[in-house]
C-alpha cells in the first residue's frame, strides 16, 4: 500500500507525537518514525531510499539543528525539515545556514503545511538527485573521452605516419615494383584506418545504444557474413565453413551478435599463414536450451603458449584504459559484459586458434 | 672519423620497419638493420649480444603488443652498463599523447624522441648527438 509514495521519516524524542503524525499522514507518505539520534540512523541505513526527513527541535542529547546537520553528513540525499516550537529568528537562522535545512515548521503544526513542505521537499530530492546522477553520468562520459582520444590520437595517427613515410620513399623511387610495393603498403594502412573507423562507430553502439533484444535469424545473418568474407574468401584463397545447430530460438540483440562474429571472423581472416594452400576459417553456431555457443576457428599462425595468457591480460587491460591491444577485442569483450555472455581462447603457435563464445539463453522479456 | 653504427628497429607495424630500413639506407647504404616486430626478441638478441656488441642505434617504437616501448625499456636499463653503453636508445613513434611524452623522459639512456616518419636527416641528428 506504500508504493509508490514519497518516503518520509519523522523524528521527535515524544512517542505521541510520532504515532500521532504517523496517524495523520499515513495515506499520504509511506512514514518512517524514529524516536531518538541513534534510531533515526538505523532508519536510515536500512532504508537508503528514505526522501524527506523531518525532526524536531527538541531532542534530549542533541538538538534537532544538530542531529539533521550530522545526518547531512553521513546522509547527504534526504531533504530535511525542521520542526520547532520556537520561534526565536536568530535559531531559525542558525538552523538554516548549519542544517542546510529545506523548510522551518512552527509547531503546533498545520497539516496542510506539512504537507506542501513534504511535497516542495520531495520536488528538490528529484532535481537534486537526479543532478548526482547525470554528474556521476557526466564524469564517466569524460573519463570514456579521455581513453577515446588517447586511442583516436594513437590509432588513426599511426596509419597516417605510415603513410607520410611511404610517400618520403616514394619521391625518390624510380623503379615501378618498388613504387608498386609501397603503393600496397599504403593501401593497407587505408585499411587499417577504414576498419578503426568501423570499430569507433561500433564502439558508439554499444557504450549509447540500448539493447535491443529480437529473435535471431541466423540464417540471415551468416548469409551476411558469407557475403561480407566472400572477397577476402576469394582473394586469399581461405575457405569459410559455416556450421549452423539451431535446437531452440535464440533471443538476443543483433548489433551484439553480429559485431562479436564480426570481430572474430575479421581476426581469423587476418592472422593466416601466407605459405598455407590450406586456408580454413570455421563458423560453428549452437544454440540449445541452456546457452548459444559461437565457435570461430581457424588454422592460421596460432598464438605462442607464452603469450595466450598476457593476451588475455593486454585484452583486459584494454577493458580499462584502451591502451596496447586494437579495438576490436575490447569490443568484444564489452558487448559480451552486457550480454552476460564469455569468451575463452585456445591456439596452438603455428597451427591455428580457436575463439568460443558462450551467451546464456534467459528467458528474460 | 665517426663511428659506424649498427641499427635496431622494434616496432609492431611492419611497414613503419620497412620504411625506418629505407630511410637508414638513404643515410648510409651499407647499415646493418636488425628489425623485429616483437620487443621481447630484440632484448633477447642484445642480452645475448652482450658486450661485444658494436655500437647501434635503437629504434623503439612505444605502443605494441604484448611488450611496448615502456615495458622494453625498463627491461633493457636493467642490464649491465657494459651492455647499454653500446647502444644509443631512441622512442620512434606516432604517439603525441602527453603522458607518453612524459615517461619516455623517465628513462635516463633515451637519447631522442622521434615522431615517425623517420626522416634520414633525423638519424644525422642522432649520430651528431652521440659526439657530445
Amino acid at each position: 500500500m506504500n508504493e509508490g509514495k514519497i518516503k518520509v521519516l519523522y523524528i521527535d524524542d515524544e512517542m505521541p507525537n510520532l504515532l500521532g503524525f504517523k496517524a495523520s499522514f499515513r495515506f499520504n507518505f509511506h512514514i518512517f518514525i524514529a524516536h531518538s539520534a541513534e534510531d533515526a540512523f538505523d532508519v536510515l541505513n536500512k532504508n537508503p531510499d528514505i526522501e524527506v526527513v523531518l525532526c524536531d527541535q527538541r531532542m534530549p542529547d542533541t538538538t534537532g539543528v544538530e542531529l539533521l546537520e550530522m545526518i547531512r553528513s553521513s546522509h547527504p540525499f534526504p531533504i530535511r525539515i525542521l520542526i520547532t516550537g520556537y520561534t526565536d529568528v536568530e535559531s531559525i537562522i542558525d538552523a538554516i545556514n548549519r542544517g542546510h535545512i529545506f523548510r522551518y515548521i512552527k509547531k503546533p503544526w498545520q497539516e496542510n503545511d506539512i504537507l506542501s513542505a513534504i511535497n516542495e521537499a520531495h520536488q528538490y530530492y528529484l532535481t537534486t538527485s537526479m543532478l548526482a546522477q547525470k554528474n556521476e553520468e557526466l564524469k564517466k562520459a569524460y573519463r570514456e573521452l579521455d581513453k577515446f582520444a588517447y586511442s583516436v590520437s594513437h590509432d588513426l595517427k599511426g596509419p597516417i605516419s605510415s603513410i607520410a613515410g611511404a610517400v618520403l620513399l616514394l619521391e625518390d623511387e624510380n623503379d615501378m615494383g618498388e613504387i608498386r610495393n609501397v603503393l600496397r603498403m599504403i593501401k593497407d594502412s587505408v585499411e587499417k584506418m577504414d576498419q578503426f573507423i568501423t570499430s569507433v562507430h561500433d564502439y558508439y553502439k554499444i557504450q549509447r545504444g540500448e539493447l535491443k533484444i529480437e529473435k535471431i535469424d541466423f540464417p540471415e545473418l551468416i548469409h551476411d557474413l558469407k557475403s561480407i568474407y566472400s572477397i577476402a574468401e576469394k582473394i586469399q584463397h581461405i575457405h569459410l565453413e559455416v556450421k549452423l545447430n539451431e535446437e531452440i530460438e535464440f533471443r538476443s540483440d543483433l548489433v551484439s551478435i553480429r559485431l562479436i562474429l564480426n570481430n572474430l571472423l575479421s581476426n581469423a581472416f587476418k592472422y593466416q599463414r601466407a605459405d598455407s594452400d590450406n586456408k580454413i576459417v570455421e563458423l560453428t553456431i549452437n544454440v540449445d536450451k541452456n546457452n548459444a555457443i559461437f565457435i570461430v576457428k581457424d588454422n592460421g599462425i596460432g598464438i605462442r603458449q607464452e603469450y595466450i595468457d598476457k593476451i588475455f591480460t593486454i585484452f583486459y587491460r584494454a577493458t580499462s584504459e584502451s591502451y596496447g591491444s586494437g579495438f576490436g577485442l575490447y569490443n568484444v569483450h564489452d558487448v559480451l559484459q552486457k550480454i552476460n555472455g564469455d569468451i575463452k581462447v585456445n591456439s596452438t603457435f603455428g597451427e591455428g586458434t580457436e575463439f568460443i563464445v558462450t551467451i546464456p539463453v534467459k528467458n528474460k522479456k | 672519423m665517426t663511428k659506424k653504427f649498427e641499427y635496431i628497429i622494434i616496432d609492431d607495424n611492419d611497414i613503419d620497419i620497412f620504411i625506418a630500413s629505407r630511410m637508414i639506407e638513404a643515410y648510409d647504404e651499407k647499415a646493418v638493420i636488425h628489425s623485429f616486430l616483437y620487443a621481447n626478441e630484440a632484448l633477447e638478441m642484445i642480452r645475448k649480444s652482450g658486450a661485444e656488441q658494436h655500437p647501434t642505434i635503437l629504434l623503439v617504437d612505444i605502443n605494441m603488443p604484448i611488450m611496448d616501448g615502456f615495458q622494453f625499456m625498463e627491461l633493457f636499463e636493467k642490464f649491465p652498463q657494459e651492455i647499454t653503453k653500446n647502444y644509443v636508445p631512441c622512442f620512434l613513434t606516432s604517439s603525441i599523447n602527453e603522458t607518453d611524452i612524459a615517461l619516455s623522459k623517465t628513462f635516463k639512456t633515451i637519447k631522442m624522441y622521434i615522431n615517425k616518419p623517420l626522416m634520414y636527416t633525423v638519424i644525422q641528428e642522432i649520430i651528431e648527438a652521440t659526439k657530445s
